[in-house]
C-alpha cells in the first residue's frame, strides 16, 4: 500500500489514549498508516506527496461545536461597526462603503451602542446625512434592533402595524425596530436572499475557515433572530457536498415534524431556554450585581420543557438546548431526568450549548444522564475575568463561570465552539482560552482543550467512528500547526498557526 | 375611463392603454402626490419643494409648469373638457369634478364601520401591495415622506378592514370566511396573538378542534422561532381548554361575544318642516345595520309607539318575531302623544347601545324639522354611553 500524502517529521497528537506518532500516510480521503521515525519507506512512492511538517503538532481536523455558517458568511459582506465609537464612525465606515459600492443595499452589524458616545442608536435622519440614496439597514450587537434610513425603510417591506416600531413625536417612524418588527423585518429582508447570495457568501468565507483548520461544523441555524431558510439551506449544501466543510445541521426550531421532515436526527442548538449576560436575560438564582432585582427569565415553563424534552426522547432526536444561567441549566436537566424516568431512552447524546454557569449539583445529574456540556471558552477570554462583563453582571460570581475543570473531573463530557459569528471562528484561541481561563481553578490542560475540538466533538455528533482521531482507517482530516502545542508556553497558545489543513484527503489550507 | 393604481406597482391606464410610460417620473409623481392630497389644494410652491427641493426657483417653476402641461396633454379630458389635475395660479388639486378612478380614494372612501360585506371585501383587495412600491425620488426628502406616510396609513386601514370583515362574516354567522380573513389577517402580522386567538377559536366553534389545536401549536412553534416567547396566558388558556375539552371554552364564546360590540355610522337625512323626518330617517338606518334577532327582544310598547314614525320598524318586527303584522299595527291606530315617540326613541338608542357603538352624522343639518332636533338635543345632553353626534 503507497500513500497519496505523507506528513512526516511531526508531533502527530493521535487523541487514541496517549499515542504519539511521527508521520502519518494518507491514501484517497482516509489515514492509512502511522508510525514513529523513518519507517514510512514502506508507503512512499514516486507520487507520494511529502509534507514536512517541521516538528509541528499534527491534530486530527479541528471540529468547531457551535457555528452560525449562514450568518458568518452573510455577516463577511456586511459593514462591521464593532469598533465604531460614535456616530462620525458609524457614517465613515458606511460612507466608505458606499464609495465602493454606490448602487448595492448596505447592510451593518456590530453596532454598540455602550460603545457610542451618543449613548443611543441612531435615528434614519442620523442615516440619511451619511447617505440616502442607497438603503442601509444596521444591525445592533446582539441583532435584537435594527436601524434603517429612510431609504430603506421605502426599500424593504416594513411592518409598521406590528409592535416594536418607535416613532417620533410626529407619529413617524425613527427607523429603529425592536421585538415583533425586528423579527418580522428580518425575516423579510433575510428571506429577500437567493441562496446563490448564501452560496456565494459562504464559499467566501470557507478559505478562512480552512485557515482556522476546521474541517467539521455544527451548523446551528435557523430560528429566533436568524431564518429557517438558512437552515433549509445547509441541509442542501450537506446532500450536496457543495463545500470542503463538513456540517451537522442543528435546527434551531421547536416543529419536530419539520426537523424529521427534512432527515434530520437532531434539533436545537441556539434553543433559547434563557438570554445572555449581556443582556441580563440569563436567568440567574441571584440578582444581578448591576441590575438589583433582576434574576433574567426563563423562555420555558418546567412544564413545556418536559413536555417538549420528551418528544425528543420519544422521537430519538438528539436534542442541544442552549443554557446559559444556572436556573436554565436546572430547568433543563430536570427535564431530561424526568425523559429518561419516563422513556427509559438513553445514549442520544443530548447537549446543552454555553451553560455558563452549571454548580455542583448540575454537573453531578449532567455526569449521571450523560448530557453533554457544548462550551465556548473564548467568551472567558473576551467576557470573563476581573473588571469585566461577567463580573459586572454577575459580582463575584463571575468566578463560577465556565468551571471547565470541574466538569470534567465530575465527569461531563466538554466539546468545544466559537459560536461564530458571536466571537471568530478561531479553534487555536479556543484552546488558549481554556487553557488560561481567568480563573485559575476551572483551567483544563493542553490535551483536554485539545480533545474539546477533536474527538469529544466528533463524540457530540455521534462522528467518533470516523473522525476526531488519527487513527488507520479514519478520515483524513488532519491540521499541522507551526510549533509544538505540548510545549509551547500556555499563555503563548494563540500565537500559533495553522499550517497546513487537509479535509478528507484534500489539501485546502496551506500556509 | 382613467385609472389610477397607487397600491403595489403604480400604474395609470385609460381603457386598458398604460399611459406611464409617456409621462416623465416627476410627472407621475405629481399625480401621486395629489391623489394622495384627496382633492385638496397644494401651493405651487409646496409642490416644487416636494419634487424639486435642489433646483432653483426658477427652474422648479419651469418644470412644474412643464409637467402640467405634460399631464394635461396626455391624460385624457371629459365630456366637459376637464383634466385630472386642476392647475391654477397659486396651486393644484385633482378636480373632483373629473371623473376618474383609484383604488386609494376607494380605499379612503371606505368605511370600517360600513355593514356592507360585499363593499368590505370588494375593498380588501384593492391592496395588492404597499403605497406606491418601489418609489424612492433621490433628495425629494419630504416626497419620501410622504411615500412613508401613506404606506403606514395604508398598512393600518388594512388591518382594521381586515378586522372589521372577519367580525361581519361572523356576525353574519359565515364563519368560514371570518375564518379565512383572520389567516389574511396573520400574513399581515404572523406573531399577533389576537389573531390566532381568532383562529383557533374559530376553529372550534366550526367543530374542528384538531384542527384548533394545530393551529395553535403551529403559532406556538412560529412564535418561538420568530421573537422566542411564549403564547400570552389568554391564548394558553385556550389551548389547555381545548385540549381537556373543557366546558369554559363556551364561556370563553360568550365572553367574546359581549367583547365584540361593534360601531354602527349612522347617516341620518333632514327634511325641513316635516316632524320626526330625521328620527325616521335614523330608525330606518338602524334596521339595516343591527341584528334583527337582538331588535326583536326590545320591548313591544315601545316598537308600537316608534311604528308612528317609522313602519319599517313594524316590518321588522313582524319579521322577525313572527307575530301577524296587523295585531301590532292595530294597536298603534290613533294618535300616539309625542312624549311617547319621544321616550321610545330614547328608550331604542339606550337598548342598542347595549351591544353597539352608535355614531350619528346629520347631513344638511340645516333642514332639520324642529320636532328632531330637540330630540337630539335630548340626546346629546342625556349622556347615553355608546352614543355619539358627529
Amino acid at each position: 500500500m503507497k500513500a497519496s500524502i505523507l506528513i512526516i517529521n511531526g508531533r502527530c497528537l493521535t487523541q487514541d489514549q496517549d499515542r504519539i506518532c511521527d508521520w502519518l500516510a494518507v491514501d484517497g480521503e482516509r489515514i492509512v498508516a502511522m508510525g514513529q521515525g523513518d519507517t514510512y519507506r514502506d508507503v512512499l512512492s514516486e507520487w507520494t506527496v511529502l509534507i514536512d511538517a517541521r516538528k509541528g503538532t499534527v491534530l486530527p481536523g479541528f471540529i468547531d461545536s457551535h457555528f452560525h455558517v449562514v450568518q458568518t458568511a452573510l455577516n463577511s459582506q456586511c459593514v462591521d461597526l464593532g469598533d465604531a465609537k460614535s456616530f462620525k464612525d458609524i457614517g465613515d465606515l458606511i460612507y466608505e462603503r458606499y464609495k465602493k459600492e454606490p448602487n448595492l443595499p448596505i447592510q451593518a452589524i456590530r453596532m454598540d451602542i455602550h460603545n457610542l458616545k451618543e449613548r443611543r442608536f441612531p435615528s434614519r435622519q442620523d442615516l440619511d446625512k451619511i447617505c440616502s440614496d442607497t438603503p442601509i439597514w444596521i444591525n445592533s450587537s446582539e441583532y435584537q434592533t435594527s436601524v434603517l434610513n429612510t431609504c430603506a425603510l421605502l426599500y424593504y417591506k416594513i411592518p409598521f402595524t406590528v409592535q416594536g416600531v418607535l416613532f417620533d413625536e410626529k407619529r413617524m417612524p425613527t427607523g429603529v425596530f425592536q421585538r415583533q418588527a425586528n423579527a418580522m423585518l428580518r425575516a423579510n429582508i433575510s428571506n429577500q436572499y437567493s441562496d446563490f447570495y448564501r452560496m456565494d457568501a459562504l464559499q467566501n468565507i470557507m478559505p478562512k475557515v480552512a485557515e482556522a483548520g476546521i474541517t467539521t461544523a455544527c451548523a446551528v441555524e435557523g430560528g429566533p433572530i436568524y431564518c429557517d431558510k438558512d437552515a433549509e439551506f445547509i441541509n442542501e449544501i450537506i446532500k450536496r457536498k457543495s463545500v470542503y466543510l463538513d456540517m451537522e445541521l442543528f435546527f434551531q426550531t421547536l416543529d419536530l415534524d419539520r426537523v424529521e421532515s427534512m432527515g434530520l436526527h437532531r434539533v436545537g442548538g441556539c434553543l433559547y431556554v434563557d438570554g445572555t449576560f449581556s443582556a441580563r436575560l440569563a436567568a440567574i438564582s441571584f440578582e444581578y450585581a448591576d441590575a438589583p432585582g433582576e434574576k433574567g427569565c426563563l423562555n420555558f415553563t418546567q412544564d413545556r420543557m418536559n413536555e417538549f424534552v420528551e418528544l425528543c426522547y420519544r422521537r430519538n432526536l438528539q436534542l442541544s438546548l442552549y443554557t446559559i444561567g444556572d436556573r436554565a441549566i436546572e430547568l433543563a436537566l430536570k427535564a431530561h431526568e424526568r425523559a429518561v424516568t419516563l422513556t427509559g431512552i438513553t445514549g442520544l447524546r443530548h447537549r446543552l450549548e454555553h451553560v455558563e454557569l452549571p454548580n455542583a449539583e448540575h454537573i453531578r445529574m449532567a455526569s449521571d444522564l450523560g448530557v453533554i456540556f457544548s462550551v465556548r471558552p473564548i467568551y472567558e477570554l473576551r467576557w470573563g475575568g476581573k473588571g469585566k462583563m461577567y463580573e459586572k453582571r454577575l459580582g463575584e460570581n463571575y468566578k463560577n463561570s465556565n468551571p471547565f475543570r470541574e466538569s470534567l473531573d465530575g465527569g461531563v463530557l466538554l466539546c468545544g465552539g466559537t459560536d461564530s459569528d458571536v466571537c471568530k471562528a478561531n479553534i487555536l484561541l479556543g484552546i488558549h482560552a481554556a487553557v488560561n481561563h481567568p480563573v485559575e481553578q476551572h483551567r483544563v490542560t493542553v490535551p483536554e482543550a485539545l480533545r474539546m475540538f477533536t474527538c469529544n466533538g466528533a463524540y457530540a455528533i455521534g462522528k467518533e467512528a470516523e473522525k476526531g482521531y488519527l487513527k488507520e482507517g479514519y478520515l483524513a482530516d488532519i491540521v499541522v500547526l507551526d510549533g509544538n502545542i505540548l510545549e509551547t508556553e500556555t499563555d503563548r497558545i494563540k500565537e500559533l498557526n495553522v499550517t497546513y489543513t487537509f479535509k478528507s484527503g484534500e489539501l485546502v489550507y496551506h500556509a | 375611463m382613467l385609472q389610477i393604481n397607487v397600491l403595489g406597482k403604480t400604474k395609470i391606464s385609460c381603457n386598458g392603454e398604460l399611459l406611464d410610460k409617456q409621462l416623465s417620473t416627476k410627472a407621475q409623481a405629481l399625480v401621486y402626490l395629489l391623489i394622495a392630497h384627496n382633492g385638496k389644494f397644494i401651493s405651487r410652491d409646496k409642490i416644487m419643494a416636494y419634487l424639486w427641493p435642489d433646483s432653483t426657483t426658477d427652474a422648479a417653476r419651469y418644470n412644474l409648469r412643464y409637467n402640467l402641461w405634460q399631464l394635461k396633454k396626455l391624460l385624457p379630458h371629459d365630456g366637459a373638457d376637464r383634466s385630472l389635475v386642476l392647475s391654477e395660479k397659486d396651486g393644484c388639486s385633482i378636480d373632483s369634478r373629473y371623473s376618474f378612478q383609484c383604488d386609494l380614494l376607494k380605499i379612503q372612501a371606505c368605511s370600517v364601520h360600513s355593514r356592507d360585506l360585499e363593499e368590505l371585501a370588494h375593498t380588501k383587495g384593492l391592496f395588492c401591495g404597499d403605497f406606491m412600491e418601489g418609489w424612492y425620488l433621490k433628495n425629494c426628502n419630504e416626497f419620501n415622506e410622504m411615500i412613508l406616510f401613506e404606506r403606514m396609513n395604508c398598512e393600518r386601514i388594512q388591518v382594521e378592514l381586515l378586522k372589521a370583515l372577519a367580525r361581519r362574516y361572523e356576525e353574519s354567522g359565515r364563519l368560514e370566511d371570518a375564518l379565512t380573513t383572520w389567516k389574511e389577517m396573520a400574513q399581515v402580522d404572523m406573531d399577533n396573538e389576537e389573531t390566532a386567538y381568532n383562529i383557533v377559536r374559530l376553529y372550534y366553534e366550526m367543530g374542528n378542534r384538531v384542527a384548533a389545536i394545530n393551529h395553535y401549536k403551529k403559532f406556538e412553534t412560529g412564535l418561538w422561532d420568530n421573537l422566542n416567547i411564549a403564547p400570552n396566558e389568554e391564548l394558553q388558556r385556550l389551548h389547555r381548554d381545548l385540549i381537556s375539552g373543557s366546558d369554559s371554552l363556551h364561556s370563553t364564546k360568550k365572553a367574546i361575544q359581549v367583547q365584540t360590540r361593534s360601531t354602527l355610522e349612522i347617516n341620518g337625512h333632514c327634511i325641513k318642516n316635516i316632524d320626526y323626518f330625521l328620527i325616521s330617517d335614523v330608525i330606518s338606518a338602524l334596521l339595516r345595520f343591527v341584528d334583527k334577532g337582538f331588535l326583536a327582544d326590545f320591548e313591544k310598547d315601545y316598537v308600537r309607539d316608534l311604528s308612528v314614525i317609522q313602519r319599517d320598524l313594524l316590518i321588522c318586527y313582524e319579521k322577525t318575531t313572527g307575530q301577524p303584522l296587523e295585531a301590532v299595527a292595530a294597536a298603534t291606530e290613533g294618535h300616539v302623544p309625542a312624549v311617547r315617540i319621544v321616550q321610545a326613541f330614547c328608550k331604542l338608542i339606550e337598548y342598542l347601545t347595549d351591544r353597539y357603538d352608535i355614531r350619528l352624522r346629520i347631513s344638511n343639518r340645516e333642514h332639520i324639522d324642529e320636532v328632531s332636533a330637540q330630540i337630539i338635543e335630548y340626546l346629546e345632553t342625556s349622556g347615553i354611553s355608546g352614543f355619539s353626534l358627529e
